[in-house]
């Protein structure tokens, strides 16, 4: 059985807490945590915020809103004293909804 | 003929990448991929150009000495310098030592170097990265504004910023050798 870490739940409350997040027009629709390798093989957490469609007729969400979303998601892992190194991105539904590789 | 690497000009590439008019559905991946990574270097060359700056001095007659300094950046150096200036502890304690405390907006923008150099690494090594094109040209503004936010830094002279140019030459390799 998995050991579930302080670490862990500081993440899972992270999740919780941006989950329904809004700035303007934008809100988080869910929130993806990835463990992953950087270049060095040091590890880092990607935390993908998944975002509702851009507005109606913008190509893209306001460079505002997403600075907003993603400045909070760093306060809120601070307060939540996450010791993993965090990089935040973000995404629309549609990326979990592609097919796979080959299927293109 | 000039053939000089001008971040704009790699921001206007990444655009194009990224047509609106691209057929039913979307660009193809390979091109979403193509313009993440091409913001991605954007960025990278007008931190490299701004400390080549800081090295040799904006003298038209030191061009070639700045050309030649600018092959002297690693992504790797960047990376570790990035990384050093928003932890804590080994060589990053005596990087930020040099540093000193840094500016917001540096602080702003290595955040925005790091998940977007995180992309380019994914973007052109990683078979699974999938990205849309809303996703995409959301990542090509923030390099948009991390290369205005470092020329704002650069015209307002801020002392963190000048000393983050200065240390982008493998300082964190340096403080590794020199410091354990």
């Amino acid at each position: 059985m998995a050991v579930v870490t302080r670490e862990d739940e500081a993440l899972e409350a992270l999740q919780e807490r941006m989950r329904g997040a809004r700035s303007g027009e934008v809100e988080v629709l869910d929130v993806r945590l990835d463990h992953d390798l950087d270049e060095e093989m040091d590890e880092y957490v990607r935390i993908t915020l998944v975002l509702s469609d851009p507005p109606p007729g913008r190509e893209t969400w306001p460079l505002v809103s997403v600075q907003d979303l993603t400045r909070r998601t760093y306060v809120a892992a601070d307060g939540l004293e996450i010791k993993s190194r965090l990089v935040v991105t973000r995404r629309t539904r549609e990326d979990y909804e592609e097919p796979g590789w080959g299927e293109q | 003929m000039s053939a000089l690497i001008r971040s704009t000009e790699l921001l206007d590439v990444a655009r194009v990448l990224t047509p609106s008019a691209a057929g039913p559905g979307r660009p193809r991946t390979a091109q979403l991929r193509r313009a993440v990574s091409t913001a991605y270097y954007a960025v990278f060359h007008e931190l490299v150009v701004q400390a080549t700056v800081a090295l040799c001095g904006n003298d038209p007659q030191g061009a070639a000495a700045r050309h030649q300094a600018a092959r002297w950046f690693t992504h790797s150096d960047l990376r570790v310098l990035a990384k050093a200036t928003t932890s804590a502890g080994g060589a990053a304690r005596a990087v930020a030592s040099v540093l000193g405390s840094p500016h917001q907006d540096l602080a702003r923008l290595v955040d925005l170097f790091v998940a977007l150099q995180s992309e380019r690494y994914r973007a052109d090594y990683d078979h699974e990265y999938s990205i849309t094109r809303s996703a995409a040209l959301s990542l090509i503004d923030d390099a948009g504004d991390a290369i205005d936010t470092a020329r704002r830094l650069a015209m307002a002279r801020d002392g963190s910023y000048q000393r983050f140019l200065k240390l982008m030459l493998g300082s964190v390799k340096i403080a590794r050798m020199r410091d354990t």
